[in-house]
């Protein structure tokens, strides 16, 4: 079923999402092109190199923006469908679906960290876009070749291993974001009154409570600080970007799960769809 | 088995206590009103049997199981609004029941679709209220379920209207199952109905035939409402 539910909910933010990176690819294109058409007017046309000044300015504009746009409208859905698809009126449609708990939030969780690498990926190749001429790509090519020569080398065959974690701690990390907002807007929703005013409070309260255990944690480790840093010393440079690497991802994988878990009981057992 | 079984069912809304203990049961193969003014608890009832809403105290099952993936599975359920999302087409709803539900019966929702001239490329929001209701309805009523539980199907449309969703609603029914409808418009639907529930202020006043009404009574369910909720 959660593959059911995936396939009707990238039908649901496709529309939105699918547009917003091919505008942005194509305004990298047309800045590009802009920018060539400038460099051919010569400077006996004034008021032709001005005026195309000016375009190429504001297409500048809107590709930075939509460049930003990627991202954030990815997060702005993420929240919206949250809201709208389970809390609001869909939710009479969501909630009585022959399908669990689990998979309707799944299903929202992976398909928003997909928009949110497919913002990632849209910004790198726009970027590339703009910029990319015959040589840079070969240079890029030699460039990228003597990473991985270097990464396999030095890591001592790892360099796989490090993309991976890298791609890992980034799908985490958006499964974070989302579920920033997905449990304090569960909590809120769980209310008969002032749901919204609630869940903005919540997601307050929230981050007020993780800074307070991060300061606690930071202040009962600092014992234990000398020992971490004499092991750390001892690691391989290999070793310690991948404990680092393993650490961020731990940790963060630990938040997603503490609210995933109150975001899976307020769906359970205190929904409240009035 | 009873479809539907209800014992010492209570919801509160903070200090408002929407269902107060409520006890009942309700057999296959039966048309139910489940009838009370507003604000008497119906639509809390039905929010409860979907899962839409947790019991305070009490327990409900559906088919002899705790509302849940298995129980949504049994119950085709129209809300008291319409809840299907705007933006999508008549024909991706259908792919989207098809998609969820093993008993929708593609067939017979381009039937009915058809014959009130809806066009499956149609989207909700280019719609009429009246039409996505319409169109909700027949979604429902497409489904070859255990129970249905229709929120006041009724409430709000023309006479006209409420011709043609009572109808829909006696043609396509399951006739082993269940269907509950919730209303006050005790008038238009008492001609379909086997039993009914009276329900007040959270609480059942009682569960009776509508044979059993009319031949111990003298009278029919819609003056009989008209007798008990008399203000």
């Amino acid at each position: 079923m959660l593959r059911k539910l995936l396939k009707h909910e990238f039908r649901a933010t496709a529309r939105v999402m699918l547009p917003l990176y091919l505008i942005t690819i194509l305004l990298a294109l047309m800045t590009r092109a802009t920018s060539l058409w400038t460099e051919m007017v010569t400077y006996d046309n004034m008021m032709g190199r001005n005026l195309l000044a000016v375009i190429a300015f504001i297409i500048t504009i809107g590709f930075v923006l939509a460049l930003i746009a990627t991202f954030v409208v990815a997060v702005i859905q993420a929240i919206l469908r949250f809201r709208s698809n389970l809390m609001a009126d869909e939710g009479y449609v969501m909630f009585t679906l022959p399908v669990s708990t689990h998979s309707l939030v799944w299903s929202k969780l992976l398909v928003s960290a997909v928009w949110f690498l497919g913002a990632a990926v849209v910004d790198t190749l726009a970027l590339v876009a703009l910029t990319a001429n015959m040589e840079m790509f070969s240079s890029f090519a030699r460039f990228w070749q003597e990473v991985a020569q270097q990464l396999t080398a030095y890591y001592v065959g790892n360099g796989v291993a490090l993309i991976l974690e890298v791609l890992l701690l980034f799908l985490v990390s958006c499964v974070v974001t989302c579920l920033t907002f997905y449990t304090p807007l569960a909590i809120g929703h769980s209310f008969t009154q002032h749901k919204m005013l609630l869940s903005v409070a919540f997601f307050f309260a929230i981050q007020v409570v993780v800074q307070i255990i991060s300061g606690i944690g930071l202040m009962v480790s600092i014992p234990g600080l000398d020992t971490l840093s004499v092991w750390y010393n001892s690691l391989t440079p290999a070793g310690a970007v991948h404990s680092i690497m393993w650490a961020g991802i731990a940790v963060s994988a630990v938040y997603a799960a503490i609210l995933y878990c109150i975001t899976i009981h307020m769906l359970h057992r205190r929904l409240n769809l009035e | 088995m009873n479809i539907l079984e209800c014992k010492g069912l209570t919801k509160r809304f903070g200090a408002m206590t929407a269902l107060d203990g409520v006890s009942f049961g309700i057999e296959p193969g039966r048309i139910v009103g489940l009838l009370g003014p507003n604000g008497s608890g119906k639509t809390t009832l039905i929010k409860l049997a979907n899962g839409l809403l947790v019991p305070t105290a009490g327990e409900l099952w559906v088919g002899g199981r705790s509302p849940g993936k298995e129980s949504h599975a049994m119950v085709s359920y129209l809300p008291e609004r319409t809840s299907l999302p705007l933006w999508m087409t008549v024909k991706q709803l259908q792919d989207f029941y098809e998609d969820f539900y093993t008993d929708f019966d593609r067939k017979r929702s381009e039937e009915m679709l058809d014959r009130l001239e809806i066009s499956p490329k149609q989207r909700m929001k280019q719609m009429s209220k009246g039409t996505r209701e319409k169109v909700q309805l027949i979604l429902a009523m497409s489904r070859q379920a255990k129970l249905y539980l229709l929120d006041e199907p009724i409430g709000g449309v023309d006479p006209a209207a409420r011709d043609y969703i009572l109808d829909t609603i006696i043609r396509n029914y399951n006739p082993e199952a269940s269907v509950i409808i919730s209303t006050h418009l005790i008038a238009d639907v008492e001609k379909i109905l086997d039993e009914v529930i009276f329900i007040d202020r959270g609480q059942i006043l009682f569960q009776s035939t509508v044979d059993a009404i009319r031949e111990e009574k003298g009278m029919s369910v819609d003056a009989l409402f008209r007798e008990v909720y008399k203000c």
